[in-house]
This record gives structure tokens, C-alpha cells and sequence, in this order.
């Protein structure tokens, strides 16, 4: 990496010095100027194992103990150890009664394991809440000669040959955000709009596309929202008539891409959507191969999709009332509950039982038989 | 005014306030050798603060990362480059674009980190 070469000495000092009851070492500064890189290459030149976590999506108290505490907590029989990294702490819950802060100000306290955390934003209520209990590195964008130098090098190292003027357009364009730079030298893009396509011209110069690049580009240039991206590429690929194996790849693409999808929408880190055609693109061209599927919109006949929405409407109603009775939520119920139900549900008495104890009627037998019958295939 | 990162400079006499905020932005003084900006310092704060205590602008130059000269006299990204922004070590033209350049860089680094 490059840049901030004072703070990154003064981090691996402070790693030196550590010792339990210290303090946690906080990076702050904008993307892309290499505060998660740099936790992570000082965690394998200390030969430190490192539990690294996403603060942003583990918000509350408990979940934050639940995902961490152990760690912080605990010794290696080994004697090895652990550098704990809370990435994006300004992304925790600002409310003080789901106490996330709190938490990590009383872990580093007790911690026997150094904790590193990195933000984006210095001003955010959470991180100034931590200032007293951590050593603050700053971390600003780097300089746009060693941008130069680094991007010269990936290529080299790529073998890829890029023209001066490209190169310096990329690193104009960063503004020293390096992950950027890194992208746009993979993609091709130095930062330009790409022109606008109608959803079709998009989705089928994606799928015709000879390379990663050029499917990356097709992706940027849909005119949509990325819920209504991935909706059509959705459809299209079950349109598509492809192997029930690449169907199943593809979908699973789909899936990785939505999951991230729904983290940013909920999180509101907008800054991930950047990722979001990355990973769609990787994912799907290595999914269905070089395989030329084409545009297509919703494909279920109207019965089947009233039947998909009568569907999906009973089964939220059903893990809605065995969330209840589990006291959890319905999400809780859905995710780690449902499928165990339905897959003992295959015995005729527990099904009973169970309509029984939630209060279902005859309507919901046929789903809870045909859910049954798949949980058991 | 020019100023380069890691060099000596002498400014007017400051108010005891002045003197104090310099010092909180992290601008290292020295008896008989003056006030210097560092790699720690806050550069935007330092220069904002230089330039009402001597009333002009000043225009910062950073030193090479490598060989410490200084850097941004020949660099063709000094127009686009808001130097009170970026980390305050760069790369001269040598240093950044010739064969070997990041191998430099990363032998610069660890001979930092083993002082």
C-alpha cells in the first residue's frame, strides 16, 4: 500500500506497545485511503490471527457480544493471538439504548486482545463517543504521484500496459481514493459516465459481453435502480433455458448480489453500490459461462404468480406466529426456524400439532404439505 | 509564502493564542530554529493559520518519501493536488515513475518502521 506512511508506523508502534487495559487504535479518514488494508497487513506482519468485523452490520450490544465477546475476552491455550477490527463504527447504532458504543468502550477496557477500529467520518457522534479510549490515527487520501506509482506497478506486476494518459485520467479522478483507482484501472473506466442505455440494450450487451470489463461497463450504463437491475436479470435468466446447473450458479449469483444489496439499502452505505455491478458481473459471467442469454421481463403465466404471492403471504403469516411463540422475529423465525419446521412437518402428527398450536386453518395444509414434501427431498 | 514539509521556517511574533493553537495543530517549534511542519502536523489548520498570522497565502510543497527532497516543484499534478488534504509524504518525478520505484518505496518504508 502507499501513503500515510507516518500513521502507519505510529500504528505498528503503538501494536508494539500494547498491553492489556491499552488503548484500541482508531483510523479514521475517508475510503479508499487504506485504513482496512493497513489493520490487515499489520495483523500479518505481527502473526496475529484476526477477527475482523463489519460494525455496520452488527449494530446492538448484544449482537456486537455475541459476534466479538468471546474474543475479546478469552486467552489462546496457544498462546496465540488475536487483533479484533471493528471496521465502519460510525455505520453503529447511534442510540444509546442499543448500546454498541458503550460495549466497545467497556471491551477495550478488559480486552486481552488489542482491538483496531476504522471510520470514515471523524465528526460522527459514535466516533468522538470513542476518542478518549483510543489512540487516533488520521488518515488522508495519498498524494497522486504515489497513486501513480502504485497503479504502474499493479499493472506491471498484471502485465497489463497502460497508456499515460489513461493512467494519469484514473488518478485524476480517484482524488487518492485508491480503491477506486484500483477499480478503474481493472475496468478500463477513468471515471467517465457511461452512456445511458434503454434496460434491454443493458441487459443484453451484458450478457453478449466478451470480458469482465465490458460486462462491468453494460452494468453501469443501465438507466434503472439496482433493485430493478437485478430484477431483470433475474427474470431473464430464468427465461433463459439454461442447465439446471447453471441455473442454479447463476441464481446463486443473483442471490450474493441481492444479499448485499439489501445490507446497503438498510445500512444506507451507499458507498458499497460501487461493489454491487463488480460483484454481479464477476459472479454471473462465471456463472452461466460464455452463454448469450437475452432480455426478457417477468415470465410467470399470471395463476402461477398469484399462487407464488398466496404463497409467500402465508408463510410470513406462519413464521409471523411462530416468531411469536419463539420470541423472536418474524425474520428470526424465517431464517433459522421455518425450514426445521417444515422439514418435521414430513410426520403427519407434528404437522397437526403444530397447525394446532399456531392456530392455522385448512387453507394452509396444502403449503405446509407441499413445503414438507420438499424440506424432505 | 512557500513552506515544504520538514523544513524550518520563521514566522512574526504570535500572540500567545496564535502561539497555542500552532502548537495544538501539531506545527513543531524550536528555540533559534523557528517553527516547522511535520507528517503529524494538521496541515490544513497549520496553513490556515500561518496565513492570517502573516497575512498571505502559502502554497505547500511535500518532500519525497524516498530521497526527502522536495517534490512538488516539477510535479505535474500540482494543479489538481490539494496538498493540505493529502498525506504529507510524496514521490519525486524518480522516485514515482522509474524501474524499481515501488521496491524504493517499500525499502524507505521498513527503514522508517526499524528506526
Amino acid at each position: 500500500m502507499v501513503g500515510n506512511e507516518e500513521q502507519r508506523v505510529r500504528l505498528v508502534d503503538w501494536l508494539k506497545g500494547w498491553k492489556r487495559g491499552s488503548k484500541a487504535a482508531l483510523l479514521v479518514g475517508p475510503p479508499g485511503t487504506g485504513k482496512t488494508t493497513a489493520v490487515h497487513l499489520l495483523a500479518e506482519r505481527f502473526g496475529l490471527n484476526l477477527v475482523d468485523l463489519n460494525a455496520s452490520d452488527t449494530r446492538t450490544r448484544d449482537a456486537l457480544g455475541k459476534r466479538v465477546g468471546e474474543v475479546l475476552s478469552s486467552e489462546s491455550l496457544l498462546a496465540e493471538r488475536t487483533l479484533v477490527f471493528l471496521d465502519e463504527i460510525d455505520g453503529l447504532s447511534g442510540r444509546s439504548d442499543y448500546g454498541a458504543v458503550e460495549f466497545i468502550r467497556d471491551s477495550i477496557k478488559e480486552s486481552s486482545n488489542p482491538i483496531a477500529m476504522a471510520a470514515n467520518d471523524p465528526d460522527s457522534e459514535n466516533v468522538r463517543k470513542l476518542y478518549d479510549s483510543a489512540v487516533v490515527f488520521r488518515f488522508m487520501p495519498p498524494p497522486p504521484r504515489e497513486v501513480e506509482m502504485y497503479l504502474r506497478m499493479v499493472a506491471e506486476r498484471e502485465g497489463v500496459k497502460v497508456e499515460e494518459g489513461r493512467l494519469r485520467d484514473i488518478v485524476e479522478a480517484s482524488a487518492g481514493d485508491m480503491r477506486y483507482a484500483l477499480n478503474a484501472l481493472q475496468s478500463g473506466v477513468s471515471g467517465y459516465k457511461e452512456r445511458e442505455m434503454t434496460a434491454a440494450e443493458a441487459i443484453n450487451s451484458f450478457f453478449g459481453s466478451q470480458d469482465r470489463s465490458e460486462a462491468l461497463r453494460a452494468l453501469r450504463a443501465y438507466p434503472g435502480q439496482p433493485r430493478e437491475k437485478l430484477a431483470d436479470i433475474f427474470h431473464s435468466v430464468l427465461r433463459s433455458g439454461l442447465g439446471e446447473e447453471e441455473i442454479v450458479r447463476a441464481l446463486r449469483a443473483i442471490s450474493e448480489a441481492d444479499v448485499m444489496l439489501g445490507r446497503m439499502v438498510r445500512g444506507k452505505d451507499w458507498r458499497l453500490l460501487r461493489y454491487f455491478d463488480s460483484m454481479l458481473a464477476l459472479g454471473l459471467k462465471d456463472a452461466i459461462g460464455g452463454r448469450r442469454l437475452r432480455y426478457a421481463q417477468d415470465f410467470l403465466p399470471w395463476p402461477l404468480q398469484l399462487r407464488v404471492w398466496n404463497d409467500s403471504r402465508k408463510i410470513r403469516e406462519i413464521c409471523s406466529l411462530a416468531g411469536r411463540r419463539l420470541r423472536k422475529s418474524r425474520r428470526g423465525a424465517a431464517v433459522q426456524d421455518f425450514p426445521y419446521m417444515m422439514a418435521m412437518c414430513a410426520s403427519k402428527a407434528f404437522r397437526e400439532e403444530m397447525m394446532r398450536s399456531l392456530n392455522l386453518d385448512e387453507t394452509y395444509e396444502k403449503l405446509i404439505a407441499r413445503e414438507a414434501g420438499r424440506a424432505a427431498a | 509564502m512557500k513552506l515544504v514539509v520538514g523544513s524550518w521556517f520563521s514566522l512574526p511574533r504570535l500572540g500567545t493564542e496564535e502561539f497555542r493553537s500552532m502548537m495544538k495543530a501539531g506545527v513543531r517549534y524550536e528555540k533559534g530554529m523557528g517553527f516547522m511542519l511535520t507528517p503529524g502536523t494538521d496541515m490544513r489548520e497549520a496553513v490556515h493559520l500561518i496565513e492570517r498570522a502573516i497575512g498571505e497565502r502559502v502554497e505547500l510543497y511535500l518532500r519525497c518519501y524516498v530521497c526527502l527532497k522536495e517534490a512538488c516543484g516539477s510535479c505535474e499534478y500540482l494543479d489538481v493536488c490539494d496538498r493540505r488534504s493529502v498525506s504529507p509524504m510524496c514521490l519525486c518525478r524518480e522516485h514515482s515513475s522509474s524501474d524499481g520505484s515501488f521496491e524504493a518505496y517499500v525499502s524507505a518504508f521498513e527503514k522508517n518502521l526499524a528506526e
